[in-house]
């Protein structure tokens, strides 16, 4: 579908795409909006049209009202008619639909365990990569899939709670401050959308998910290794093993139903754990990062 | 004190998973999760069949755990009661 046309659907009636095990419909009449998600999203299976059609998610982002819509413009979220966010300047568009869809998905997907963490898979073998923020977690999500690894998420892991496999939802991937730099040079190929500047993370960029990735997106994997990365500038790559109970804990106080889910999840959870590789890693050099993970035994 | 002091806190429901040395617990009473060592699990374990001494639970310890000599058993026990307390998994002798 051609940019003009996306964009008066987007306008006009809305476009609904699927994105991994949900659907989402975005109704949007900013240019700007229409620009970014064609870019990001364009390669995105349409949900098909009429009447049983399901939507998990209407969202619309839309301009703020009055004088705002000229002197310094905001945009707002909406969810199914309300407006969980206060609304942030125009600039800041796709960053918000990808926060305020995050949101969507962690306080309502509870046939899910949602774990906030990247997910990568090669060869079957899905790697969890839980990480606080700043220690490099999106940056190495985006250089393993630019080269060659599968992006199941850069912010989700989503569990099956029927049997523990993780569930692909390639989105697009987070990039922040220098890392934006990093991965146009590390991946001029790569599809990264504008800056939005002054966000409360700082300056964020979008990287459009690996076609592949977007394609593969109902192929759920295994969980094989749970690796927690950490950018240090200067160090060597290093792995090293990691306690499974503290990580099992981890996983825990960093899902965002673990809660809702009471016994079953700390099984899962425990199983989860019991099944993987648990391991630190400290890298400065993406592509030490890379070599180091494709050479990973238990993913032979 | 008491041969009834030391007991599980009421509604303790554990269900636990353990790896060398560390021990993942989940409580379903009051949802919380936390990570115990040998000790506390042994602990635990004692006192899921009913409430004991202090003296009687160090008794018991070391016959369960290995413990190399020169270890001060007493104190690390007096010590992961205490921590059991904090955790809400054990309660005091009154």
């Amino acid at each position: 579908m051609p940019l003009a046309r996306f964009a008066s659907q987007l306008a006009d009636v809305g476009v609904a795409f699927s994105v991994g095990p949900f659907v989402v419909s975005l109704t949007s009449s900013i240019p700007r909006v229409a620009e970014g998600i064609y870019q990001l999203y364009g390669e995105y299976p349409l949900a098909a049209e009429g009447a049983d059609r399901f939507v998990d998610y209407y969202l619309s982002l839309g301009y703020g009202r009055g004088v705002r819509r000229w002197y310094h413009p905001q945009v707002h979220f909406v969810y199914d008619g309300l407006q969980p966010f206060k609304p942030l300047p125009l600039s800041q568009a796709l960053p918000l639909f990808e926060w305020g869809l995050n949101w969507c998905v962690a306080s309502q997907m509870h046939s899910y365990l949602l774990i906030h963490a990247a997910v990568v898979e090669r060869n079957g073998v899905a790697i969890i990569l839980p990480a606080p923020p700043g220690s490099g977690k999106s940056t190495l999500c985006a250089g393993l899939v630019s080269r060659g690894w599968r992006l199941f998420s850069d912010e989700l892991a989503i569990i099956s709670m029927a049997d523990g496999s993780v569930v692909p939802c390639p989105r697009p991937i987070g990039l922040k401050n220098e890392s934006i730099q990093i991965m146009r040079d590390y991946e001029p190929q790569a599809v990264i959308s504008r800056e939005s500047r002054d966000t409360r993370k700082g300056t964020v960029a979008l990287m459009k998910a690996p076609s592949e990735s977007i394609r593969r997106a109902d192929e759920t994997a295994r969980v094989g290794g749970i690796i927690f990365p950490r950018y240090q500038s200067g160090a060597e790559a290093l792995m090293t093993s990691r306690s499974k109970a503290q990580t099992g804990l981890y996983l825990a106080d960093n899902s965002f139903n673990y809660s809702v889910t009471g016994a079953r999840g700390f099984q899962l959870l425990a199983d989860l754990v019991d099944g993987a590789e648990c391991l630190e890693f400290t890298y400065s050099r993406l592509d030490d990062a890379v070599r180091i993970f494709d050479a990973l035994e238990w993913l032979q | 004190m008491s041969p009834s002091g030391w007991c599980l806190a009421s509604g303790f429901d554990p269900i636990h998973k353990g790896w060398s040395g560390e021990t993942l617990l989940y409580d379903r009473f009051s949802g919380d999760t936390h990570v115990v060592d040998d000790v506390c699990m042994a602990i635990i374990e004692l006192l899921a069949k009913g409430p004991l001494s202090e003296v009687l639970i160090l008794k018991e310890i070391v016959q369960c755990l290995d413990v190399g000599s020169g270890i001060d058993l007493d104190l690390i026990v007096q010590q992961r009661l205490a921590a059991l307390v904090q955790l809400n998994i054990l309660q005091c002798p009154t």
